[in-house]
């Protein structure tokens, strides 16, 4: 009973094996869920495809025959409205069979043509924590996302298909409410290490908003030690004092500072009660860089599988080529909320490694260019 | 298991009767799961909700060969971060004292009084990035480095993130202690 254990060894031993029931609504709710719905009707229609597929192709050459003989007959036409019910459906879905078919078989490079489109466009539509990069990805899913699909839509549109016009439709919408894969998993290539200060959390605007804290001197109000981007703006202040002067040489409630290297900032602060006294403000800096992926592992498991670059703070013109030696240019956008999924013309890569280069400009319009190398894991 | 092949093939093929049998089969297992890193139950439930929604919508994709309980729990895991995300990176900037202090082992007394629901209960008290990297270092066994790309948090703050639930776990569970005692 005295014995003492180190604690995540206690709460691993009592959670062994701990199962729990969730709430009997629960599956009813799953059950469902629209995205699931739509799964499931759409992998429904492949299986009636499979079964259908050879009498529908007995139909359609019964038919072919019967219209190439019997030209414009009353025969004809009763066959014809016969068939016109069946053969639309049966020609698209027998178009869809090919293409989903090899799933089951999990050989897969057609099938793997709607899995890019799902990866890519499920995450722009739910980063919606920023309004103004929505409109940005919105705009560029298509561009290349749109390719794959497109290929199959020769197919599709064919004019015996008024209903399977809306497959391509819910295959998006699908998609978008998929879960967004988390692009911060990505693995890092430069870990943020700043010799200061630990730079975890990357501030999203060059000008802190730093709060108020009291000083010791009465109602004396001064920043609060911060840290921002290396080379970006930072405004620090003193209020309800009579008289500041900052150890750069600036006399104000304010001053605007652009750091390059932690620094310690000090004022000499002449108090209402006449009191001098200093305050010291310290200053870290974040290596705001670019979080390039080394590798990724594009299987659906939500973890990784993309590659796809952050980047911190404001930056233009980004610019990403991926491309490997055999077969030249793989993959290009100019939109940094954009990821590569590991396919080329549709089809998925295997495992290997890639190259890349990055360009953009940063805050200050410095070009910078970034080349390197990306593993595709399988 | 054999009868688990049939099953996923069947998933794979959008078979709502064998979806409903794989969530009978593995949904109080992935449930547990969400009940760790969830704030309460309600939270818990979205996230296996969500969880599983994704589970049998990419099924299709994955590899019958493959361990497809890991893969599961990974997702679940996946979205139980995601649903606190933006709460896990929380602190513009960090103390200096936390990149320098000794992160070593945190000791406590064992006793037959904690018993798993209360120490669920302190887990879940836990703020939401301390509770993260808790259940994934401590119980799900992934390391600081994976822990840090998953969560987008450096790889030091995931060490001090870790230390601080085990210093908060080990007051919580010694006042309880005191407490139970002293009746």
């Amino acid at each position: 009973m005295d014995k003492e254990k180190e604690i995540g060894e206690i709460f691993r031993e009592s959670l062994e094996g701990y199962q729990a029931e969730p709430s009997a609504e629960l599956w009813g709710a799953i059950a469902q869920d629209k995205t699931l719905v739509r799964f499931n009707r759409r992998h429904k229609m492949v299986r009636i495809a499979k079964f259908a597929v050879v009498p529908v192709i007995a139909t359609v050459a019964i038919v072919t025959a019967l219209l190439l003989s019997n030209g414009k007959g009353d025969n004809t036409l009763a066959v014809a409205s016969d068939t016109d019910t069946v053969v639309p459906t049966a020609t698209t879905i027998t178009t869809t069979t090919t293409v989903t078919a090899p799933a089951t078989e999990t050989a897969a490079p057609i099938v793997n043509t709607p899995q890019p489109v799902r990866n890519q466009t499920s995450i722009y539509p739910t980063q919606t924590t920023d309004n103004q990069k929505e409109k940005i990805e919105s705009s560029t899913v298509p561009a290349t996302v749109t390719k794959p699909v497109e290929t199959a839509e020769p197919l599709m549109a064919s004019e015996f298909a008024p209903t399977r016009n809306t497959t391509l439709p819910e295959i998006e919408e699908v998609h978008r409410s998929l879960p967004v894969p988390n692009r911060n998993n990505n693995h890092k290539k430069e870990l943020d290490r700043s010799d200061a200060v630990v730079a975890d959390q990357l501030p999203t605007s060059s000008d802190i908003q730093v709060e108020p804290k009291a000083g010791r001197s009465g109602q004396l109000t001064f920043s609060k030690d911060t840290s921002v981007c290396r080379n970006s703006n930072l405004t620090l202040y003193v209020y309800n004092a009579l008289d500041v002067h900052w150890n750069i040489g600036v006399q104000g409630e304010t001053v605007t500072i652009c750091p390059d290297e932690p620094t310690l900032i000090s004022a000499t602060v002449t108090t209402y009660e006449k009191i001098d006294t200093t305050i010291y403000i310290h200053v870290g800096v974040f290596n705001c860089g670019l979080w390039i992926p080394t590798a990724f592992t594009p299987n659906g498991d939500g973890l990784n599988d993309e590659f796809l670059v952050q980047a911190p703070a404001e930056i233009t013109r980004y610019e990403c080529t991926i491309y490997d030696r055999s077969r030249g240019m793989l993959f290009r956008t100019t939109n940094i909320h954009q990821g590569w999924d590991g396919t080329f013309n549709g089809k998925p890569l295997p495992f290997g490694t890639y190259s890349y280069i990055i360009t953009y400009f940063d805050e200050a319009g410095v070009k910078h260019v970034e080349k390197g190398q990306i593993t595709l894991i399988r | 298991m054999e009868s688990d092949s049939e099953l996923i093939r069947k998933c794979k093929e959008g078979d709502p009767k064998s979806q409903a049998l794989l969530y009978q089969k593995y949904a109080p297992m992935l449930m547990a799961i969400c009940l760790r890193y969830a704030r309460n139950e309600e939270d818990a439930e979205d996230i296996l909700h969500d969880s599983f929604v994704k589970i049998l919508t990419n099924i299709d994709k994955m590899d019958e060969d493959k361990p497809y309980v890991s893969w599961m729990k990974t997702i679940v895991v996946n979205t139980a971060i995601n649903a606190y995300r933006n709460k896990v990176r929380t602190g513009v900037a960090v103390d200096i004292e936390d990149v320098e202090e000794q992160l070593g082992d945190v000791r406590i007394r064992t006793s037959d009084f904690l018993t798993r629901d209360i120490l669920m209960k302190f887990i879940s008290e836990l703020p939401d990035g301390y509770r993260t990297v808790f259940n994934l270092f401590e119980i799900d066994g992934y390391s600081h480095l994976e822990i840090s790309e998953m969560t987008g948090s450096s790889y030091s703050t995931v060490r001090s993130q870790l230390f601080k639930a085990k210093q908060s776990l080990k007051k919580k569970i010694e006042k309880y202690l005191a407490e139970i005692i002293e009746k």
